[in-house]
């Protein structure tokens, strides 16, 4: 009789990878936990929740759900119209800035928003230009809208990220037959791209929900007041100016559940952990072999422009805004280079560090999902050790690491560790994202293979792994050094003297009203974010195996 | 008859191609030749999926060399990926007659008639995922014969369709190949390594030589 498909996946033990990722993640939570129990412990147990619990929460979670839904509506036009236009000129320039405004610093790019939309922002300026200044008093950034804008600038590039592996991963041989039956770009998009698509929108909107959900210095910066707020906010307003560590704790535990609800509600909507789906060549015909129509274009047209108007013109305005600033003093001002090697040295150490971590979290994981029966209790606690630092506030870590070290002397002394570990687990869960697809496909197709010919543990690391994973390493490692590089979180606490980083500069520099140094400062941040992220990306193509560009 | 006239093809780094024959209407022509001598850019480009530098494609004189992938008289068979996974079984074939699947009753009973005729009646709910390489082939031909039947679609190109099917399941799906261009008047193409193809199969048997196909 005719020989059975299987279902492209591994037998359960195919894959031996059984316990060091839940280690490291049970191991991730307990730190967590630890650092809410401090706060607690300091401040004689849990204490009242706030009168506007009710109101932050209705707050924090509306927000959140409106920047989520948003971006996803752009998120999958401009990841399907970049794939569909893989062959243009620029595509891969569109690509790399939307990966460079995923890392940018918030307050660079809160910066470049406010060049647009803020009070003589261009937007203001132009209006007034055509309609005088009375029209246009009520343009405003700050408030629902101007979160919900800002949250889009980030989340959309990383949605887009998310999809487009996906999008790349529809074999060449389905294209064939798309073109083949005639399909127009509706039905491909409907028979082939948001099908592919549809496998990371949940994960993805989690994300990006989570993300909006205990967002802080956006909501700080341009949330307009206590009308528009998020968990984080409340909990930063606590420690910092009401010193109420009893409230901190509570609402850290608030949140702490929330987000683990959205996790395990992800987990149980997920049909199967099973990765059934990406085998297969995963490369487009050499140059598009469909007729664009002239209603297509037009749309790719407006995706592109949409593109441009909500993240490269906030760029494009923080470098205006830092070429018109004093760079001079900027640059010599006293400790600069000192503060520059500090921030570059954090973020290298924290890189590496959330290179190794994600690369366990995720083979864990992968190997996990591949199985024929996947335990969900294992994918559950592998989601919840990512999503740690969605889930525990920075200040709340930071508090508590604050409060613990100061019993082994002058607790800023471990400033450069604590950042270190705060900013490696900011970057976990973008690491491990990036990873897992990439691993999942290496165990599909080289599992049994390894598996039959006895290659395992370190030497398969080292002769299949690695080498297939040499550009997902490179732009991990680009991806977190971008990402510490530019963080305003557990620094806030631990900065001294001796201990600064270009993000702690130039908030000094903004609160103390040197707004052209900070401009100028706000640039530099730009450019090395974005050199960092390049760096990892070159690396990943320049070192390793390259000849693969199929599992 | 399909006429193949001074056709050339240059890969982007790659090797050149030419082609000059000719098939005619009601034969099954299995194409044979070692491997990278240009079997499956003859079919890719007699499909549309690669456009020809240069020469001509006529079928029942009709020149189809520019026509677009989607317009030519033909159905191809990959050897794998010719079924959309997400879809059922059913739809797929209904693809084959309108990409927007807006299915008229007159549509339907012909996607039942092809489906009773490769015995996949009882597939039509279920996801090629779920079922064997040999159904899902049979599932694709009968795509093939319905757009053979509406459409006139009566050049049938088979790109290694066989290959990974065990021995008797390919026995089972080389005689559906036959019974289809005998019993609707096809005309098959079939790239092919295995000898036994072309002694079970082929009305004729054409080998690609390096000397008459590289430039």
């Amino acid at each position: 009789m005719a020989q059975r498909s299987q279902p492209v996946t591994l037998p359960p033990r195919s894959v031996k990878w059984p316990g060091t990722g839940p280690l490291v993640a049970l191991m991730l939570l307990a730190l967590g936990l630890l650092a809410i129990a401090t706060l607690a412990w300091m401040g004689g147990g849990l204490g009242a929740l706030p009168n506007r619990t009710a109101t932050i929460l209705e707050s924090a979670i509306t927000q959140a759900m409106l920047s989520t839904f948003f971006s996803a509506l752009v998120a999958v036009p401009v990841a399907v119209t970049l794939n569909r236009r893989r062959q243009w000129r620029f595509s891969r320039m569109v690509r790399f800035i939307l990966a460079g405004a995923m890392v940018i610093p918030t307050t660079v790019a809160a910066t470049g928003l406010l060049e647009i939309w803020g009070r003589n922002g261009i937007i203001t300026l132009i209006c007034t230009a055509i309609a005088g200044d009375t029209a246009c008093d009520g343009i405003s950034v700050y408030g629902l809208h101007g979160v919900v804008l800002a949250h889009m600038f980030f989340n959309v590039p990383l949605l887009v990220w998310i999809f487009m592996p996906l999008l790349e991963a529809i074999p060449a041989g389905q294209w064939r037959i798309a073109e083949h039956l005639g399909l127009d770009a509706r039905a491909r998009f409907r028979l082939l791209e948001f099908p592919a698509i549809r496998q990371g929108l949940a994960g993805g909107m989690v994300l990006v929900f989570l993300l909006c959900f205990t967002s802080f210095v956006l909501v700080l910066m341009l949330g307009g007041g206590p009308k528009v707020t998020t968990l984080e906010v409340e909990i930063y307003a606590a420690i910092r100016f009401a010193f109420d560590f009893k409230a901190a704790a509570s609402l850290s535990l608030i949140q702490f559940g929330c987000a683990a609800l959205v996790v395990a509600v992800m987990a149980a909507l997920r049909r199967s952990g099973r990765i059934t789906a990406v085998a297969g060549s995963a490369t487009l015909p050499r140059s598009p072999r469909w007729q664009a129509s002239l209603l297509l274009n037009i749309w790719d047209g407006a995706v592109f422009m949409l593109i441009a108007w909500l993240v490269v013109l906030p760029m494009v305005m923080v470098v205006v805004a830092g070429l018109d600033g004093d760079m001079v003093k900027a640059v010599t001002r006293d400790g600069f280079v000192s503060v520059s090697l500090t921030s570059i040295s954090v973020a290298v150490t924290s890189a590496v560090l959330t290179l190794i971590i994600a690369l366990i979290l995720a083979a864990s994981r992968a190997a996990e999902a591949v199985r024929l029966t996947p335990s969900r209790w294992r994918l559950i606690l592998l989601d919840a050790g990512v999503m740690l630092y969605l889930v525990i506030p920075s200040i709340v870590l930071g508090t508590a690491a604050f409060i613990l070290l100061r019993h082994y002397g002058d607790a800023f002394r471990f400033a450069f560790g604590v950042v270190v570990l705060a900013n490696t687990l900011l970057a976990l869960p973008l690491a491990t994202r990036l990873l897992e697809p990439r691993l999942s496909q290496i165990f599909l197709h080289h599992g049994r293979l390894a598996t039959a010919l006895g290659i395992s543990g370190w030497r398969r690391w080292r002769l299949l792994t690695l080498p297939a994973l040499n550009r997902e390493i490179g732009q991990v490692l680009g991806l977190a050094a971008a990402l510490s590089v530019g963080d305003l979180g557990v620094i806030a606490l631990f900065a001294s003297n001796d201990f600064r980083t270009l993000p702690w500069l130039l908030y000094q520099m903004a609160g103390s009203y040197r707004g052209d140094i900070a401009a100028a400062l706000a640039l530099i941040l730009l450019v090395l974010t974005l050199s960092l992220l390049m760096l990892g990306r070159i690396s990943g193509k320049l070192f390793g195996w390259r000849g693969r560009s199929h599992a | 008859m399909l006429e193949i006239s001074n056709l050339t093809y240059q890969y982007p780094d790659g090797p050149r191609f030419y082609f000059d024959h000719a098939v005619d209407a009601g034969e099954i022509l299995v194409i044979q030749g070692a491997s990278g001598i240009g079997k499956s850019t003859l079919l890719h480009l007699i499909a549309g999926l690669l456009d020809a530098d240069g020469g001509t494609i006529r079928w029942q004189g009709e020149d189809i060399t520019h026509t677009a992938a989607s317009a030519r008289p033909l159905s191809i068979l990959f050897q794998d990926h010719n079924l959309f996974d997400h879809l059922d079984c059913r739809t797929n074939i209904a693809l084959g007659l309108d990409p927007k699947l807006k299915l008229s009753a007159e549509d339907n009973a012909r996607i039942d008639h092809a489906m009773e005729k490769l015995g996949v009646s009882h597939l039509a709910g279920r996801y090629p995922d779920a079922i064997s390489g040999g159904q899902k082939q049979r599932i694709a031909l009968a795509r093939a014969l319905v757009r053979s039947q509406v459409q006139g679609r009566s050049l049938l190109l088979l790109d290694e369709p066989f290959s990974a099917l065990d021995p008797e399941t390919r026995k089972d799906s080389t005689d559906l190949v036959r019974m289809l261009v005998r019993d609707h008047g096809l005309t098959a193409l079939v790239v092919s390594h295995d000898d036994l193809d072309a002694e079970t199969l082929a009305t004729r048997v054409f080998t690609l030589s390096a000397e008459a196909t590289r430039l």
